[in-house]
């Protein structure tokens, strides 16, 4: 009988139809996603020439005037981009990659990027998470709709309900057939995006891929439940469409809008206008206040004294730079903690809807969420802490550019240590996956 | 065998069914007459299982309608006014799909033997059923029936659409399924089709058995008579 279930599936052209349309849209993600990750690559590759290049350039103009050489090199920090980014590129394609600062005030440099081409800022990125939480859907609505409705339609029904004793089984069979053929296409893609971009087969993409199949799944236990009503094909099918719509566009819009006004982040505004005040109006103020400040920071520096009289002196100037960030940091800090609540409402909501979790899930496995993006910013942060307390020394004591080596003043890495737990990735889809189960078989009680 | 008692059938003000008893024995066919809304389909679809009687109710081989519905399927086969298959199966796909659904597997041969008895010709088995007549479907249906083997057979206005020879051809087939001692309750509106065939025939009117006599004690044109002035 199973034979005949896959012949109706595959004899049935349109079906085929929308398979070789999804595996396009499928082949067409993974290229931009490897597009993506070439052109990311190349920009990091690139990096290290650039930094070299700079380092040199400057050290050439100004290696006697250490102070004024780094006032002007850059040192840059690459938020590691992994392989599997190349299906999930998130944020990625907005925020930078890779950020270059000097060890003047970080505030008013962490937020300074290149211009970026605003045709690329589109609601998301046509990569494989798209395809999968966007297009997959529809095609299982597809499949599913009518399984029940058109025999109904057709007056194949009543036959079935005589001959059969169990119209139940033959239902789940049909939904079975159509589940692995559209697994079966999930895994290709798979398969051809882990050879196409190289992507290594460690935890986190068995767990993107688990994630995918469970989300797979929950929609074949979606249309079991809606096609259980014994309703006309038309009414199944408008149905599925609005939880689709629902689901990807007016929950996660209506979502956001809530969340941020919940939690409204003013901070970022803030933390700027401190920094740039903190910074510029010591240069009308009195000498001794700022320097005291920055002794208390940093007592290990106290040995190097400013002279209220002398008209510019780097240890004033970096001490002046390094209260612009002090002054703002408590604004900075708010506004960290800010996005970080709004990213962990976002990551709450998702429990209670499978496509927002399989997006969060699956950006923050790839690295391209907003989690890793708060991560790189502390890690930013702590780099250029690291790069100031180096070079303070040297520069507060007058030295010139020969007696630090350069050669070890490379691009250096940050890499998002962040774990997946991977009961907090199953747990919700397993939730609603099992209730719908209950809740459709309920109504197939009815089933004649 | 087939038996109803009181079996009765309200939807909401309108009483589809009122209480029909009804026996028929092995080797009997009995044809249910009347007009349209009289209750024939009704009759059928409950003893189908597909709705359920108000009160009363009906026995398939001395098994409740009504308390197993699912067990009465394994002993009886029907046929529909129009049989709706799959057009993207063959004739002989169709067969063995829903023989199969039934429990029943044959070999290639016997799905063939079995869309044959029926006067399917055999160039047509492997053919889509999109390209069927409705004669053609109509075989199928009885291979359909056939094959299920089933002591009962329900036959819901069979003849319906058919062309003489097709008519023909079917009414032989019942004849026979009748000899080998299935029961068989036949609704149609041919009332000479029914007196050729038929042992016993009933007629209904708004939902009620008002006439249930042996075909044998009446011509076709008496019997015609007969139920002008009954409905």
């Amino acid at each position: 009988m199973k034979h005949y279930l896959y012949k109706q599936f595959y004899r049935n052209k349109a079906y085929l139809i929308c398979l070789i349309l999804l595996f396009l849209a499928g082949l067409s993600s993974l290229y931009t996603g490897k597009k993506f990750l070439d052109k990311n690559e190349d920009i990091i590759n690139k990096s290290a020439r650039y930094q070299k290049e700079s380092l040199e350039k400057n050290i050439a103009a100004h290696s006697d005037n250490l102070g004024l050489l780094l006032y002007y090199v850059k040192f840059n920090l690459v938020n590691k981009t992994p392989k599997l980014s190349a299906l999930n590129i998130g944020l990625r394609d907005l925020k930078p990659s890779i950020q270059g600062v000097t060890i003047r005030n970080l505030e008013e440099q962490k937020n300074n990027s290149d211009f970026f081409n605003p045709a690329n800022a589109a609601v998301g990125n046509f990569d494989f998470t798209f395809v999968l939480v966007f297009l997959f859907p529809l095609v299982i609505i597809a499949f599913c709709f009518n399984l029940i409705s058109e025999d109904q339609e057709k007056g194949t029904w009543k036959l079935l309900s005589v001959q059969s004793t169990n119209l139940l089984k033959l239902t789940d069979m049909k939904i079975l057939i159509r589940c692995i053929v559209i697994i079966a296409l999930y895994f290709l893609l798979l398969i051809i995006a882990a050879l196409f971009v190289k992507i290594p087969v460690d935890m986190p993409f068995i767990i993107f891929i688990i994630s995918g199949l469970l989300y797979i799944l929950f929609w074949f236990v979606l249309c079991r439940w809606i096609i259980s009503f014994q309703k006309s094909s038309a009414s199944n099918a408008l149905t599925l469409i609005i939880f689709w719509i629902g689901m990807n566009f007016i929950t996660p819009m209506t979502g956001n809008m809530i969340i941020q006004k919940i939690y409204p982040v003013n901070e970022g505004m803030k933390a700027q206008i401190e920094q740039r005040e903190g910074y510029h109006n010591k240069w009308d103020e009195a000498k001794a206040p700022t320097m005291q400040k920055f002794y208390q920071i940093y007592p290990q520096f106290s040995k190097y004294k400013v002279d209220e009289n002398i008209s510019s002196s780097y240890v004033w100037y970096y001490a002046m730079q390094h209260l612009g960030d002090v002054e703002s940091h408590e604004s900075s800090e708010q506004y960290h903690t800010k996005m970080q609540s709004r990213n962990d409402a976002a990551v709450y909501l998702g429990y209670l809807f499978p496509t927002i979790h399989t997006q969060l899930v699956h950006s923050q496995l790839a690295k391209t969420g907003m989690e890793n993006q708060l991560q790189y910013a502390e890690g930013l942060r702590t780099f250029h802490e690291k790069q100031r307390l180096f070079f303070y020394p040297y520069i507060f004591s007058q030295q010139n550019a020969d007696v630090i080596d350069w050669s070890k003043q490379t691009v250096k890495s940050f890499s998002d240590a962040e774990k997946v737990n991977l009961l907090q990735v199953i747990i919700p889809y397993f939730i609603i996956i099992t209730l719908l189960t209950i809740l459709s078989q309920q109504k197939f009680g009815k089933l004649c | 065998m087939l038996k109803t008692i009181n079996l009765h059938k309200k939807y909401n003000d309108f009483t589809a069914l009122r209480s029909l008893n009804l026996e028929i024995q092995e080797g009997e066919i009995f044809a249910l007459l009347g007009q349209n809304g009289a209750g024939k389909s009704t009759t059928i679809n409950i003893l189908l299982g597909l709705i359920q009687s108000t009160s009363g109710d009906a026995f398939i081989n001395n098994i409740s309608v009504k308390k197993e519905p699912q067990k009465i399927k394994k002993h009886l086969a029907y046929i529909p006014e129009t049989v709706l298959l799959y057009p993207n199966l063959t004739g002989i796909e169709n067969l063995d799909f829903f023989s199969k659904i039934a429990g029943f597997t044959y070999s290639k041969k016997e799905l063939s033997e079995l869309l044959q008895r029926t006067g399917l010709q055999e160039a047509a088995h492997d053919k889509l059923l999109g390209g069927y007549s409705k004669g053609m479907r109509q075989k199928v249906g009885i291979a359909i029936a056939l094959a299920k083997d089933a002591k009962v057979l329900l036959l819901d206005e069979p003849t319906s659409g058919l062309d003489p020879i097709a008519t023909a051809e079917f009414t032989e087939i019942i004849r026979e399924l009748g000899e080998e001692g299935r029961t068989i309750l036949m609704a149609t509106h041919d009332i000479f089709n029914a007196a050729s065939v038929a042992t016993n025939i009933g007629i209904m009117r708004q939902g009620e058995l008002v006439q249930n006599v042996p075909s044998k004690a009446f011509s076709a044109e008496e019997l015609q008579e007969l139920y002008l002035k009954t409905i």
